[in-house]
C-alpha cells in the first residue's frame, strides 16, 4: 500500500473509459469508420472488469449479504463485548479496518471498478467508522461535530475512491451541517436561505474550477453529482415552499404564515428555473437542463400549492394538454436543426425495450375505476406479487 | 481532459488523418446539442398527465352537464390519434420497423390509453357487458395485440400483456369473490404460472422464428417475471413445495442460459435472485428449525460469496452457444 490516501483505480484506464465513449459517439454519428474505430478503441484499453448495470446490481445485492453475515459471524465469538459502547466501537473500527484492507487487495486483484462488490464494501467501511465514532463518544456529542467527523470521513473516501453515491452524502451532510448551525440562532433562522444559496452558489463555482485544474477524468462523475446538486440546492433555497414550510418547522408554528420578503422568493421560484432552462440550451448543459426541468415542476407545484384552486384533474389535463402540444411543437421545429438544437438524439438507445417496460408502468389504471369493477390485472406486470 | 487531446493521440498514432481530424475538431466545435430525450420525456410525461386527468375527470363529473362532452372529447381525441396512427401506417413485416423520428408511436399510445378509458367507462355507467366482465376485460387485450403487430410497437405490446393478464385473472377469479377478498389463490397462482410459462414460449418462438424478434425481450420479462413470482408463491404458501422449487429452478437455470446467449444481463440478475430466494427458502424448510444462529451465517456467507463468484466468472463458466 503506497499510500492510503492515493486513488485507487487505475486512472488511466478511468480516463480511457470516457475516451471511449466520445469515440462511440462519433462512430455513432458516423465520423468514424468501423475499422477506424476499432484500432482508435485498441489505442485506449480499459483494463477493468466490464460489467454490465444489472450484474452490478447483483453482485452489490450480495456483497451486502457476505458483509452482513461476516459481521453475524463474528459476532458469535464476540457478544460479550457488545455490553459496552466502547468495546462495541472497537469491533466496529476493528471490522472497518478489515473491509478496508479487503477492499484495497480485491479491487486490483479483480480489476474492480464500481461492480458493485466495490461499491458495497466501500459503504460498509463508512458506516463502520462512523458507527465506531458514534459508539466511543456514546452519542453524546453535538450533531454538529458528528457532521463535521462525517464530512472528513466521506471527503476522503471521496478522494480516493471517486464514488458517487459517497459525493452525494458528502454534499447532503455539508447541506445538513449549515443548516443545523444556522438553525441555532435566531438571526441564522432569517438568513437561512440566503446562506443555503450562497453555499451552492460557491459549491458550483468550486467544482468548475476543479474541473478546470484537475487533468484527469477520475473524479468527472463525481463532479457532475456535485454541480447537479448545487444547482438543486441553490433552487431550493430559495423555493418559496420550502421556505415557507421551513420556516414554519424551526419556529414551531402550527400552520405555515407568510413570510417576510415573499417577492423576493416568488422570483427566485420563476425566476430560478427559467434562467436555468434558458442558459442550459444557450450553453448546451445537459445537467443544467435537467436541473431546470425538475425545478420547474417544483414551482408549478409551489404555486398549486397556494395560489390556485383549479382541482387536481383539471391541472392534470390542462397541463398534459399543454406538455404534449409544447413538445410535438419542439420536435417538429427541431427537425431541422435551429439555434444550434437539433431533436435528432446523439447516442443510440440501449434501453428501447426497457422503455415500453416503463411506458406500460405509468398508463393509469383506468380499467379499474373503484378498484372492483374488472379487478385489473393485479397479478401481472414486472412480478409486483404483492396483489397476492 | 476534453477531446483535444484524444484527437491528438489518434493523430499521432496514425490512426486517422490530418484531413478528418480537423473536420472532426471543426464539427466538435459547432456541434449541435440534442434535446432527443428530453422531449420524448415531456412528451410521455404529457400523455400520462392528460390520460390520467380525463380518466379522474370523468368519474368526477358524472350526472352533471358537461359530462357527455367530457365523453365526447375523448372519443373524438381517440379517434383522431388512431387516425393519425393509421394514417401514416407502414407495410406489415414481421421485422422491426424503424421510425424512432416519427410521433406516430406516440399518437397510438394516447389512442390505446383513451381506449382503456373510454371502454372503462361505458362499462361502469352503462352496463355495456353486463356482469360478463371477461368480454369488457378481452377487448383491450384484443384490440391492443392487433395495435402492437401492426403498428409494431413494443410500448402497446406490454398494455396488451397486461390487459391479457386481467382478463385471465377476471375469468379465473369472478369479480364477486374479488369484492368479497377469499378467492381462491391457489387457483390464480396456478394461472399466473401457466399464463407466464405461455407467454415465455410466445417470446421464445418469436425470436427463434424470426416473427417479431424484437418482442421477444417484453415477452420474456413479463413472462418470466409472472411466472417466477407465481412459482415463489406457490412454493411459499402451497403445498407439493418440491415441485414449485424444481420450477424455481428450472426457470433460473433458463434464463441464466438465455441471459448468456443474448448478453441480456436483467435476465441474469433475474434467474439469480429468484433462484436464490428459492434455494434459501429450500434450505431454512430443510435443515432442522432450531439451528444453531452460526450456521445461519455460515450459509448465507458461503452462497453469497458463490453467487458472487458466479456472476463474476459468468462468461468462463457458461459459454454461449456457437461462440
Amino acid at each position: 500500500m503506497k499510500n492510503i490516501f492515493s486513488k485507487i483505480y487505475n486512472q488511466l484506464w478511468v480516463d480511457n473509459i470516457h475516451n471511449q465513449s466520445i469515440l462511440k459517439e462519433w462512430l455513432f454519428k458516423k465520423k468514424l469508420t468501423n475499422d477506424q474505430f476499432e484500432s482508435s478503441k485498441a489505442a485506449f484499453p480499459v483494463g477493468f472488469k466490464h460489467s454490465n448495470i444489472f450484474v452490478k446490481i447483483g453482485l452489490f445485492i450480495f456483497a451486502n449479504i457476505i458483509i452482513f453475515s461476516a459481521a453475524g459471524i463474528a459476532s458469535v465469538f464476540f457478544a460479550a463485548l457488545f455490553d459496552s459502547s466502547i468495546t462495541f466501537g472497537i469491533l466496529c473500527l476493528l471490522y472497518g479496518i478489515i473491509l478496508f484492507i479487503v477492499l484495497n487487495n480485491l479491487i486490483p486483484k479483480n480489476n474492480f471498478y464500481r461492480s458493485g462488490v466495490d461499491n458495497a464494501l466501500l459503504y460498509a467501511i463508512l458506516s463502520c467508522l462512523f458507527g465506531f465514532f458514534l459508539a466511543v463518544t456514546d452519542f453524546k456529542l453535538p450533531t454538529l461535530v458528528y457532521c463535521l467527523i462525517l464530512l472528513v470521513l466521506l471527503a476522503i473516501a471521496l478522494l480516493k475512491y471517486a464514488d458517487q453515491f459517497v459525493t452525494i452524502c458528502l454534499y447532503g451532510t455539508l447541506i445538513f451541517f449549515c443548516f443545523t448551525l444556522m438553525s441555532k440562532f435566531p438571526i441564522g433562522k432569517l438568513i437561512l436561505p440566503f446562506v443555503i444559496m450562497l453555499i451552492s452558489a460557491v459549491s458550483y463555482f468550486l467544482v468548475k474550477y476543479w474541473k478546470k485544474i484537475e487533468a484527469t477524468n477520475y473524479y468527472l462523475d463525481a463532479q457532475n453529482i456535485l454541480e447537479i446538486l448545487a444547482m438543486a440546492t441553490f433552487y431550493i433555497g430559495g423555493n418559496y415552499y420550502v421556505v415557507r414550510e421551513g420556516n414554519a418547522l424551526l419556529n414551531s408554528l402550527g400552520t405555515s404564515t407568510q413570510i417576510d420578503f415573499a417577492p423576493l422568493f416568488y422570483f427566485f421560484t420563476v425566476g430560478i428555473p427559467v434562467f436555468y432552462i434558458v442558459r442550459s440550451l444557450m450553453k448546451h448543459d445537459r445537467k443544467m437542463l435537467l436541473v431546470g426541468l425538475l425545478t420547474i415542476t417544483f414551482s408549478i407545484y409551489t404555486y398549486r400549492e397556494y395560489f390556485s384552486s383549479l382541482p387536481v384533474e383539471w391541472a392534470l389535463t390542462v397541463g398534459g394538454a399543454f406538455l404534449i402540444s409544447f413538445s410535438v411543437l419542439a420536435i417538429r421545429y427541431l427537425k431541422t436543426p435551429k439555434h444550434r438544437l437539433t431533436y435528432s438524439p446523439s447516442f443510440e438507445n440501449k434501453y428501447r425495450n426497457l422503455e415500453a417496460i416503463v411506458i406500460n408502468k405509468m398508463v393509469p389504471n383506468t380499467n379499474a375505476p373503484d378498484g372492483t369493477k374488472f379487478g385489473g390485472g393485479d397479478f401481472g406486470g414486472g412480478g409486483a406479487g404483492e396483489a397476492y | 481532459m476534453t477531446y483535444s487531446s484524444l484527437l491528438n493521440t489518434l493523430l499521432e498514432k496514425k490512426i486517422i488523418t490530418t484531413e478528418l481530424a480537423t473536420k472532426i475538431d471543426f464539427e466538435e466545435k459547432n456541434k449541435l446539442f440534442s434535446i432527443h430525450w428530453e422531449l420524448r420525456t415531456l412528451l410521455y410525461l404529457g400523455i400520462t398527465c392528460l390520460t390520467t386527468g380525463l380518466g379522474m375527470l370523468i368519474y368526477k363529473n358524472i350526472d352533471t352537464i358537461g359530462h357527455n362532452i367530457i365523453i365526447g372529447l375523448i372519443a373524438i381525441l381517440c379517434a383522431v390519434c388512431f387516425y393519425y396512427a393509421i394514417k401514416h401506417i407502414k407495410p406489415f413485416t414481421w421485422d422491426e420497423v424503424l421510425n424512432s423520428e416519427s410521433l406516430v408511436d406516440f399518437t397510438l399510445l394516447g389512442a390505446c390509453i383513451l381506449f382503456l378509458i373510454l371502454e372503462g367507462y361505458i362499462q361502469y355507467q352503462y352496463n355495456l357487458f353486463g356482469n360478463r366482465y371477461g368480454v369488457a376485460a378481452l377487448i383491450p387485450a384484443i384490440v391492443f395485440f392487433f395495435c402492437a403487430y401492426r403498428f409494431d410497437h413494443r410500448g402497446v405490446l406490454s398494455m396488451a400483456i397486461t390487459a391479457l393478464t386481467s382478463w385471465i385473472g377476471v375469468s379465473v377469479a369472478p369479480a364477486s369473490l374479488w369484492k368479497n377478498n377469499n378467492f381462491n389463490t391457489l387457483n390464480l397462482t396456478l394461472t399466473a404460472l401457466l399464463l407466464g410459462c405461455f407467454l415465455i414460449i410466445i417470446g421464445w418462438l418469436s425470436e427463434k422464428n424470426s416473427k417479431k424478434a424484437h418482442f421477444g425481450f417484453t415477452y420474456l420479462l413479463m413472462g418470466g417475471n409472472m411466472a417466477f413470482v407465481a412459482a415463489l408463491v406457490g412454493l411459499f404458501n402451497f403445498d407439493y413445495k418440491i415441485i414449485y422449487f424444481m420450477l424455481v429452478i428450472v426457470l433460473s437455470y433458463l434464463s441464466i442460459i438465455y441471459a448468456q446467449q443474448k448478453q441480456s444481463y436483467l435476465f441474469l440478475l433475474m434467474g439469480v435472485i429468484f433462484g436464490y430466494s428459492a434455494i434459501t427458502y429450500g434450505f431454512f424448510k430443510v435443515t432442522p428449525d432450531n439451528l444453531d444462529f452460526f450456521l445461519y451465517q455460515l450459509y448465507f456467507l458461503a452462497s453469497a460469496g458463490g453467487t458472487i463468484y458466479f456472476l463474476i466468472n459468468i462468461k468462463k463458466i457458461i459459454k454461449p452457444k456457437g461462440v
